[in-house]
């Protein structure tokens, strides 16, 4: 009886410690590290280079060719994209936070669909660091799992292979203005095979497929 | 914007055209317009032409290129056929006024008469085939030079969609036979890409069956 009144005080002082501990950082755990623990990014940051065969459909209008995605520095990838012959349709350089337009074809210079364009290429190239809430929604057929997350991007689901921990599908809520789809298809290589991306807003489709695997 | 429409008409340009960025040791041609005719004769004398090319993408911030590789036949008077083999397949005839793409299974087929673009763009094949694309001053300025081997044309694009795309096509012919050996396409954003012609077989017989989609 003696000691368990002596320890009361130090008790309650490690439980006002602690709640003042998690009070503290309410709204701030580390979700990037939990991200990384439940799947991997599309592009990792060991990613250097790839080179894709690509098909961007926009409403009724078709283009082709070849999409180089390629690392430029720790925080910025450079996408470029060529028709057939190698006349560029488009070189963008994105960052998580902006898009930089080193060259584009005059009849897609138009502001709304490059801002369309920067969102969905930072869903595909960048991990969301702005995640807040991560919650484990379900698990599909014993493989797949899928996350919900709220985030500076909006919601969105993540569709995840349980045991490589690779991503195979991303799906922003219906209700986000950015309302892109993203699915992922893996051979050998850390980056997907095969990209397939879709945004209704602009009715954009865009197929890639990995050359140099 | 059209996929078939802007790749065609880039492509149908290298027919003619060899282009080089930067070409040490050119001088100006003191007359172009012989050039221009010999040009002519020559190429009304071209019943076929059958090469290998290389095509390198070049990005001018980045160092990398990106290279396809591919063959080319062209028949008199309209049957053209431009195969890319590698990274991957992708095929383009014209035959019979048609265009004809062929992107891994996917084919699809346009009737130029019913279409501007692709009206436009029969004309410009026609040009190079009878080589009076040179003279066209309505769609191109032209400066022609010559080495030791060979004569140099640069073209400025005077119309639109070209010009919004590109600041010059360089064609680069083989003196001794006055075809095309190389050609560069000069983008307004700096970036070029280099086609090399390699293997040529001028003049020998090629199945009809090349201009079909089987």
């Amino acid at each position: 009886m003696t000691n368990s009144k002596l320890n009361r005080p130090v008790f309650l002082s490690v439980l006002l410690a602690c709640f003042l501990t998690i009070s503290a950082f309410p709204q701030k755990p580390d979700f990037t590290l939990t991200q990384s623990e439940r799947w991997k990014p599309a592009f990792p940051q060991a990613f250097e280079k790839g080179l894709f065969k690509a098909r961007l459909e926009i409403g009724t209008q078709k283009l082709s060719g070849m999409m180089f995605i390629k690392r430029t520095s720790d925080t910025a990838i450079r996408v470029v994209f060529t028709n057939e012959i190698g006349l560029t349709f488009f070189d963008l350089e994105l960052t998580e936070q902006s898009m930089t337009v080193h060259g584009i074809f005059p009849a897609m210079d138009r502001k709304s669909f490059l801002k369309i364009l920067e969102k969905d290429f930072q869903i595909l190239l960048f991990k969301d660091r702005t995640i807040t809430k991560l919650v484990l929604k379900g698990v599909k057929k014993k493989e797949v799992r899928i996350y919900a997350t709220h985030s500076g991007r909006g919601k969105a689901l993540y569709f995840t292979d349980q045991d490589s921990h690779r991503l195979l599908r991303h799906k922003s809520a219906k209700s986000s203005f950015q309302r892109t789809e993203v699915k992922y298809t893996w051979g050998k290589q850390d980056i997907p095979s095969g990209i397939y991306l879709v945004n209704p807003t602009i009715r954009l489709h865009m197929y890639l497929s990995l050359l140099n695997e | 914007m059209n996929r078939i429409s802007i790749s065609s008409l880039f492509f149908f340009l290298m027919l003619i055209q060899g282009i080089v960025f930067s070409q040490p040791g050119y001088i100006p041609l003191k007359d172009p317009s012989g050039f221009k005719q010999r040009l002519a004769v020559a190429s009304s004398k071209v019943t076929s032409i059958e090469s290998n090319f290389i095509q390198e993408k070049n990005l001018s911030v980045l160092t990398d290129k990106i290279t396809s590789k591919g063959r080319f036949y062209f028949k008199k008077e309209k049957s053209l056929r431009w195969e890319y083999t590698d990274p991957y397949k992708y095929l383009i005839i014209l035959q019979n006024d048609k265009f004809i793409v062929n992107d891994e299974g996917r084919v699809k087929k346009i009737d130029i008469q019913s279409n501007s673009v692709f009206r436009e763009i029969n004309t410009i094949i026609l040009g190079c085939v009878q080589g009076t694309l040179l003279n066209d001053e309505k769609r191109f300025s032209s400066l022609c030079f010559e080495n030791n081997s060979g004569y140099l044309v640069k073209l400025k694009p005077l119309s639109s969609p070209m010009k919004e795309v590109l600041d010059e096509i360089r064609i680069f012919f083989d003196k001794s036979d006055l075809t095309v050996s190389r050609l560069e396409m000069q983008e307004r954003s700096g970036d070029y890409t280099n086609i090399s012609f390699i293997l040529k077989k001028i003049n020998q017989p090629i199945p009809d069956d090349k201009f079909k989609i089987k």
